[in-house]
């Protein structure tokens, strides 16, 4: 597993920060991730990459912190928002939710979002699919998997996620996965 | 024993972790993401976790010791600690969890029973492990020396 000249390696392709310390500036991330070790190691390598982190660890939290951060960058065309979710356990909710809010926009009211519980995941998607298409803006969501993913979880990424890193996260597939979803591939060089 | 020889110690016994498997490389990711800002990260996001595995240690062993075991809840509990000791890169507790989680699927009590004393093991071997190697960076930063980067 370790190879004489990793210390070489590590050094050019490591996450130290360094040159790319602000290429996620400007960008408000959505962190929802129930683990605090996970939490906190994931908002570490994002704000040393310049976002701005709202961390939760609930489906709920989620929602509201989704609908805060949209209204503020309400006038913005481009990307200034990105969510990266944990899928799985309690965040499932956290995933019908910010699905919800990427097909219909900010409407999304408090109960929708209370009775997505009692709705099996992949109904709850479909459900909101067929809610009214066309929102302002599109936030781009990453999902946080396990290596191995249950069938509900290889359905919600095929449904909707625009992209999954699996945990732990590394921060070199990381980076581009974010930068290529908010249109910033030009911040690597 | 002087500043090189404690900075020596050091690195040997780290590459010794990482060796036996004790560590992988998402721990060196963590120690990467130290600097000035965040001098302490890894020291933090360590004690985190050991919070976190004795709690859901704790919980898995309440959870094995019912009647009718809740097989679902003991490997959503595995799978949080499985999160949580692949992040820091404890990677012998995640390899305990991942064979515990098989156990879990095939609600095999006496099994599951026999991954947690393994897990309460590997945990406790790990803590003692990083707790020595805290103590000997905090030796070289007392005595005026700077941790040596080094890659693994």
């Amino acid at each position: 597993m370790v190879s004489n000249d990793r210390k070489e390696q590590n050094h050019v392709e490591s996450c130290k920060v360094g040159p790319m310390k602000n290429s996620l500036k400007g960008l408000r991330i959505l962190l929802a991730e129930d683990t605090s070790v996970l939490q906190k190691v994931a908002t570490i390598m994002l704000e040393k990459l310049g976002a701005m982190v709202s961390a939760v660890g609930d489906g709920l939290q989620a929602v509201e912190a989704l609908k805060y951060m949209s209204t503020a960058e309400e006038e913005n065309q481009s990307t200034n928002i990105l969510c990266l979710t944990a899928i799985g356990g309690v965040m499932n909710l956290s995933i019908y939710i910010t699905l919800a809010l990427r097909q219909v926009g900010k409407s999304l009211s408090c109960d929708a979002s209370r009775e997505m519980p009692k709705m099996d995941g992949y109904e709850a998607i479909k459900a909101i699919i067929r809610f009214e298409e066309g929102t302002k803006s599109h936030i781009p969501i990453v999902a946080l998997t396990a290596h191995t993913m249950s069938y509900d979880e290889a359905k919600y990424l095929e449904v909707g996620m625009d992209a999954y890193l699996t945990k732990p996260i590394d921060c070199k597939l990381m980076l581009p996965t974010i930068l290529v979803l908010t249109k910033r591939e030009g911040s690597l060089t | 024993m002087d500043l090189t020889q404690m900075q020596r110690r050091l690195v040997d016994y780290t590459s010794s972790l990482f060796r036996e498997g004790y560590l992988d490389d998402q721990f060196t990711q963590l120690q990467q993401l130290q600097d000035e800002s965040n001098p302490d990260f890894v020291f933090e996001v360590v004690t985190l976790f050991f919070e976190d595995s004795q709690r859901l240690i704790n919980e898995l062993g309440e959870a094995l010791d019912q009647q009718n075991v809740d097989f679902k809840k003991v490997d959503a509990h595995v799978h949080q600690l499985k999160g949580s000791s692949s992040s820091i890169g404890a990677q012998r507790v995640k390899n305990v969890c991942v064979i515990f989680r098989n156990y879990c699927e095939e609600r095999n009590t006496e099994r599951c029973m026999r991954c947690l004393q393994q897990l309460k093991h590997e945990n406790s071997l790990v803590k003692t492990k990083l707790e020595t190697l805290f103590r000997l960076q905090q030796q070289i930063l007392t005595a005026g020396g700077s941790i040596p980067m080094w890659s693994e």
